[in-house]
């Protein structure tokens, strides 16, 4: 093995070992969320033939991630749920960093495996169970085949990295719906990349015959819930439009200023392949601007994220290169870079750490009930936004396989009361994170109801402190 | 097919609107900031950066007034005959041996001439240097009124038409006033102004790229752009060297201006105010030394801050009575520039205190303040870039002002406060090695505050204590870029304290024999090398062969009209083995060399090779335009040339016999530099000696270019290498490659 060789595999190596420990650390912080309880949930159901009835509303029938979450779990409760996501992380930073180093060199490869590992949006998610993570490393790998079906000389290795890039990026577009908005641009890049017969045969005919095999298998019979579920919550997600920017601008603006500076690079050829991974980034972007969509933005910044990064890579090499100012010592030049990426990488754990918060750990509460809970308690749960009952159903569950939780997301606030009364919960939980309510008028309502509250919890959010209560039937 | 000319034209089309255009964004950048950005929390930290950013933008705005349309004057008119020309040399504390350059150079000049040398170290080496060279010397008892003071006592002693004057370090080339006397024909032109330039690329204010062949020099922007830019406007000004003056327009102006430390520039205030031209000639036509450290680098430019704020005070041209409003502008430009280190400090600070701090110069720091700030930063960039065609360099002319921030607060300050300076201070030229660390202390503050601003943030970050990641991230991203300058800078002038050679060395290729001085029973031989690298007192010489460090040689320099022998030791020594022939580059220091020789060598030098070194290099890049709209002319493709400095014997048909020098070799042919003058078609033998092996090669002279500076003439010559010594070439190539890179690195 040469000297060079022998350097860019420790590279190499280094950069798996720091995904795997940044990645695989602290994985069971907090409370789990309630997306995380909802998706392992449903991986059970399936694996023990349960009845499953939101799969389809909320994994698009595809059960990969589920399975592979509530797998997880089984084997090592929710760090290891969240541990497959860690997994996956770590696949979509080596597959960004095989694409790089075949698309410019082992210092960018390097450059953009440490652009993702320090952006706090992905570390976030690689500690999370859900398909964000499992979706973007399919994004990635079916971008790291396409690269690697351009680059390749063998006709033989060249069409089956196209059909598996076909293949991958299908398979990333039924585990999240939203990354089917690549399809076309990546698609087309394929197709821009190689000849027409080519693309048609290894491209599109596997794509086509996989999207055949699941239409016909999984999303036929869930047409009707699927309907369903693509309008309500896009009617609650719409944000005006100086939101959606500033929120993108929150998550982005940093990694597309880097990559702004890419179009400077003196090397004609990396400077037009990151303007093009440039664009390849936007429709994540452009999609939710256009929809007015505000639903799960700040992990869908993602998937731009993993075009942006390679792209990004350069601009940070002509950063260095432009902040060294042409001093002829060597190591002004790693100094700068060097100092670019530590604030790069302080900036990304202020962000992990905000949203590792941003969803509230309701751990007191979980502790409150594990105290005070009985077998066969009934807790209903005033918020206004998602499934907490999966929170409480997931944390509670094995010790009181009894008990029942529901959430009265999906009852106007107007029907809350009637529901109370016909369902007479133990103990009803409020809270101020998800609900527009306010706490008192809340607990005027149900006092009548003879709810009386018996436990007040504070619960740190990045923007403050906020407040849960828990009321138990007199 | 679209012309150059053409093609030319319709640059400078875009580049002016481009120019028109950064002027709209600008204006309306600035009065966005100006009306909505302000923070009233922090209003002084905020006009600050806002009057920073206002001065950029005037000065950008001067910029391209100045540079609107340069006139670019090459070719001048034919010289006036039988016109009286004196020619003044002010020095005062110049070390002799420089001072002798100039002179051997002034003695050459061809055009009929008396050299004054105006002394007022009144030293008795200088005035016997003058009487052995033919010179006028002059001393003044007193010295009032510094350089310009000296100048007036020269002209006392003048009853000459025209006067050239010259700064003790600037070696004119023999034609300087034949080049430039033809201007005068129009009665109405005061004086002509030639480039400064300078020929020690290795100084404080170059930097030279050798792969590129491009040199970057800090006043090419002034010389090349301005000042051209200046004559459209008829305000091109005196800069104190490389000119010629007519009498009558200083006469009428009292002589050179005094009561200010930069006479030049208010000489020609006075000239253009009674209605005089002035002329700006582009050409080298005389070479002087930069300041070589960054000691002389500032003694000069806080000399001319101070000397440009006195002028400001004393004769401001916006209140001077005869100038045009242009003329006006083009003054107030090169005057005001000195407050730019007040601009760059509010720049370098600005960041480390949002970082300390948190509190920011504006309100926010946002998506609204990135529509706004990037296409004004960029066209900003892009214009300036355009409009200085190919001279701006805009990062070393961002290093420079991280080198001369302080320099110019200064220059104010002293300015403000007269009892703090002293008298007029002569740049140091020629033997001025050691700069005090003081000088690098202001950057040192930016580079250390900047770090640690960064450091300071990225815990606050880690700790949670901020969350404005952003703001956090552009603050560094700043810090950082003017850390990076601040390094640059530094770790140059660093360089420059430790370097170990005194003097440039001028690179050249001159064949040359040498012999190795015999030690008992040796046998004395002689052999041919190349010595690529000369001054008066050394030489850098590729032999085939070796020679241990502390041996003495005897070098036969074959200078075009002569061949020097001089006696040299081996100071220093790095040699390789390429295919079995061993291959050395030789530092040698030339000892017991006598006066004739030496003369010679410093005339062939400045009158000759520099000129052809600084031609080899460029000064200028191509923009962004010129690329888009003007390709290069279409080469057809060589074969491999390997660029070698191998000696070879050349023997014509006619029996002509030279030894020349190989440049470059392919497979077919070869570059040949060569003393003599070998017609196209002529059929040549060459000896190659690569030491105990001679190769023999044989071929047709295809070309010939003539370099010729009127006493020494040099050819480049081509030459088709016949079919049938395809083994011996390949021979050559290979160890040719070799030698290349080895001498080169």
């Amino acid at each position: 093995m040469t000297r060079s060789a022998d350097r860019n595999g420790i590279t190499f190596v280094m950069v798996i070992i720091y995904a795997i420990l940044a990645m695989g650390w602290n994985l069971d912080y907090g409370s789990v969320f309630h997306d995380e309880a909802l998706n392992i949930r449903m991986g059970g159901e399936v694996l023990n033939g349960g009845a499953c009835p939101n799969c389809a509303q909320n994994t698009g029938t595809v059960l990969i991630h589920p399975v592979l979450a509530y797998l997880g779990d089984a084997a090592g409760g929710l760090a290891g749920a969240r541990g497959v996501s860690a997994l996956f992380g770590v696949g979509l930073v080596i597959a960004v960093y095989r694409a790089a180093k075949i698309l410019f060199c082992e210092k960018l490869a390097f450059f953009a495996a440490l652009l993702l590992l320090f952006t706090g949006t992905v570390m976030y998610l690689a500690k999370l169970a859900t398909y964000d993570m499992p979706a973007s490393f399919f994004l990635a790998l079916s971008f790291l085949m396409i690269v690697k079906s351009i680059t390749e000389t063998h006709p033989r290795t060249k069409n089956l990295s196209l059909a598996a890039s076909a293949i991958s990026l299908f398979v990333a577009g039924i585990t999240k719906y939203l990354v089917a908005i690549f399809w076309i641009p990546l698609a087309g890049y394929a197709c821009w990349k190689h000849k027409f017969p080519r693309w048609l045969l290894c491209f599109l005919l596997p794509f086509a015959s996989a999207a055949a095999i699941y239409g016909y298998l999984a999303l036929l019979p869930a047409l009707p819930d699927l309907a369903g579920s693509a309008t309500t919550p896009y009617k609650e997600g719409y944000l005006a439009r100086a939101e959606l920017w500033g929120r993108f601008f929150r998550w982005l603006s940093v990694p597309y200023i880097l990559a702004f500076f890419s179009s400077f690079h003196e090397n004609r050829e990396w400077r037009k392949l990151s303007f093009q991974f440039f664009l390849l980034s936007t429709p994540a972007v452009l999609f939710q601007l256009i929809m007015g969509d505000g639903r799960s933005l700040d992990k869908n910044v993602l998937f731009a994220l993993v075009f942006l990064a390679p792209s990004a890579a350069v601009g940070l090499d002509h950063m260095g290169e432009l902040f060294s100012t042409q001093a002829q010592s060597r190591w002004v030049k790693p100094f700068c870079i060097t100092l670019l990426l530590v604030v790069l990488w302080a900036s990304g754990l202020t962000d992990l750490s905000w949203l590792k918060r941003h969803f509230p750990d309701v751990t007191p509460v979980v502790q409150y009930f594990e105290r005070k809970g009985f077998e066969g308690m009934k807790v209903a749960i005033d918020s206004d936004y998602g499934d907490p009952d999966n929170i409480y159903r997931y944390s509670l569950g094995k010790k009181y396989p009894g008990a029942s939780f529901y959430s009265m997301s999906y009852v106007k606030v107007a029907d809350r009361q009637a529901l109370v009364s016909r369902m007479q919960p133990d103990f009803l939980v409020f809270d101020e994170y998800y609900s527009s309510e306010s706490l008192v008028a809340k607990l005027a309502r149900y006092s009548e109801q003879g709810y009386v509250p018996v436990e007040t919890i504070g619960v740190k959010l990045p923007w403050g402190a906020q407040t849960v209560q828990i009321l138990h039937r007199r | 097919m679209e012309t150059r000319q053409a093609a030319s034209e319709k640059v400078e089309l875009f580049r002016r609107f481009t120019a028109i255009v950064a002027v709209v964004v600008t204006l309306y950048y600035l009065y966005w900031r100006g009306t909505e950005t302000l923070n009233p929390d922090a209003l002084f930290f905020s006009w600050a950066l806002y009057g920073a950013e206002l001065f950029g933008a005037v000065t950008t705005f001067l910029f391209y007034f100045m540079a609107w349309k340069p006139r670019i004057r090459t070719t001048p008119p034919p010289p006036l005959e039988g016109r009286s020309v004196d020619v003044l040399i002010p020095t005062k504390s110049e070390p002799v041996h420089v001072l002798r350059k100039t002179l051997l150079a002034c003695r050459d000049l061809s055009y009929p001439h008396r050299t004054l040398v105006l002394d007022d170290g009144e030293r008795q080496e200088v005035r016997r240097l003058c009487e052995e060279l033919d010179c006028v010397y002059l001393a003044r008892t007193e010295h009032a009124g510094a350089k310009a003071g000296n100048l007036n006592f020269g002209l006392k002693h003048s009853k000459a038409e025209f006067i050239a004057v010259f700064d003790a370090d600037h070696v004119p080339l023999p034609n300087f006033i034949e080049r430039l006397i033809g201007y005068f024909r129009d009665e109405k032109v005061a004086f002509v102004q030639a480039p400064q330039e300078f020929y020690n690329t290795d100084s404080f204010q170059h930097r030279q790229d050798n792969r590129r062949k491009y040199i970057w020099g800090e006043q090419y922007l002034f010389f090349s752009l301005l000042q051209p830019g200046k004559d459209h406007w008829n305000s091109a000004y005196f800069v104190g060297s490389c000119a010629l003056l007519r009498r009558k327009p200083l006469d009428e102006v009292g002589g050179f201006a005094t009561g200010t430390i930069t006479e030049d520039m208010l000489t020609s205030i006075r000239i253009h105010a009674k209605g005089w031209v002035s002329v700006y000639h582009k050409e080298n036509l005389a070479y002087g030394i930069a300041a070589e450290t960054i000691l002389p680098f500032h003694i000069q430019r806080q000399r001319w801050g101070v000397g440009n704020w006195q002028i400001f005070f004393t004769a401001n041209p916006f209140l001077l009575r005869g100038l045009t409003f242009p003329q006006r502008l083009n003054y107030l430009a090169s005057m005001i520039y000195p407050l730019e280190g007040f601009q760059k400090i509010v720049f370098y600070i600005t960041p480390p205190i949002a970082l300390f701090t948190g509190v920011l110069p504006m309100r926010a720091m946002d998506m609204n303040y990135l529509y706004h700030f990037v296409p004004y930063f960029m066209l900003t960039l892009f214009g300036f870039n355009e409009m200085a065609r190919g001279y701006g360099g805009q990062i070393m002319l961002e290093q420079f002002s991280m080198g001369k921030y302080f320099t110019y607060i200064k220059s104010v300050l002293l300015f403000l406060f007269p009892k703090l300076r002293s008298e007029f201070k002569v740049t140091p030229k020629g033997d001025n090695r050691l700069a005090p660390y003081s000088f690098i202390v202001p950057q040192l503050i930016v580079l250390l505050g900047s770090f640690l601003a960064v450091m300071y943030a990225v815990v606050e970050l880690l700790l949670a204590r901020r969350h404005d990641n952003f703001i956090v991230a552009v603050n560094c991203f700043w810090a950082i870029y003017n850390s990076g300058l601040a390094i640059a800078i530094i770790q140059y002038d660093y360089k420059k304290l430790f370097q170990r050679r005194t003097h440039f060395r001028i690179p050249d290729a001159v064949p040359c024999h040498y012999s190795i001085i015999p030690l008992a029973g040796e046998d004395p031989k002689r052999l041919l090398a190349v010595a690529n690298n000369l001054t008066e007192d050394g030489a850098s010489v590729v032999i085939i062969g070796q020679v241990p460090i502390g041996r003495e040689i005897n070098v036969g320099l074959m200078f075009p009209t002569k061949t020097v022998v001089v006696r040299g030791e081996v100071v220093q020594e790095k040699s390789i083995a390429v295919k079995g022939v061993p291959v050395s580059d030789l530092g040698i220091r030339f000892v017991n060399e006598d006066r004739e020789s030496r003369d010679y060598i410093t005339r062939y030098l400045h009158e000759f090779a520099i000129s052809k070194f600084m031609n080899e290099y460029s000064t200028q890049y191509k923009t962004y335009l010129e690329k888009r709209f003007m390709p290069d002319r279409h080469f057809t493709e060589r074969a491999y040339r390997a660029l070698t400095y191998l000696p070879v014997a050349v023997r014509s048909e006619t029996n002509k016999e030279t030894c020349g020098v190989i440049r470059d070799i392919s497979e077919s042919g070869m570059l040949l530099l060569s003393r003599i003058h070998l017609a196209q078609g002529d059929n040549i033998s060459l000896k190659v000696v690569l030491g105990r092996e001679v190769l023999s090669l044989k071929g047709t002279v295809t070309r010939e270019d003539m370099s010729d500076s009127g006493n020494f003439q040099e050819f480049l010559v081509g030459v088709k290498l016949d079919d049938g010594h395809s083994d011996v070439v390949r021979r050559i190539l290979e160890i040719a490659d070799h030698i290349g890179g080895f001498v080169q690195a």
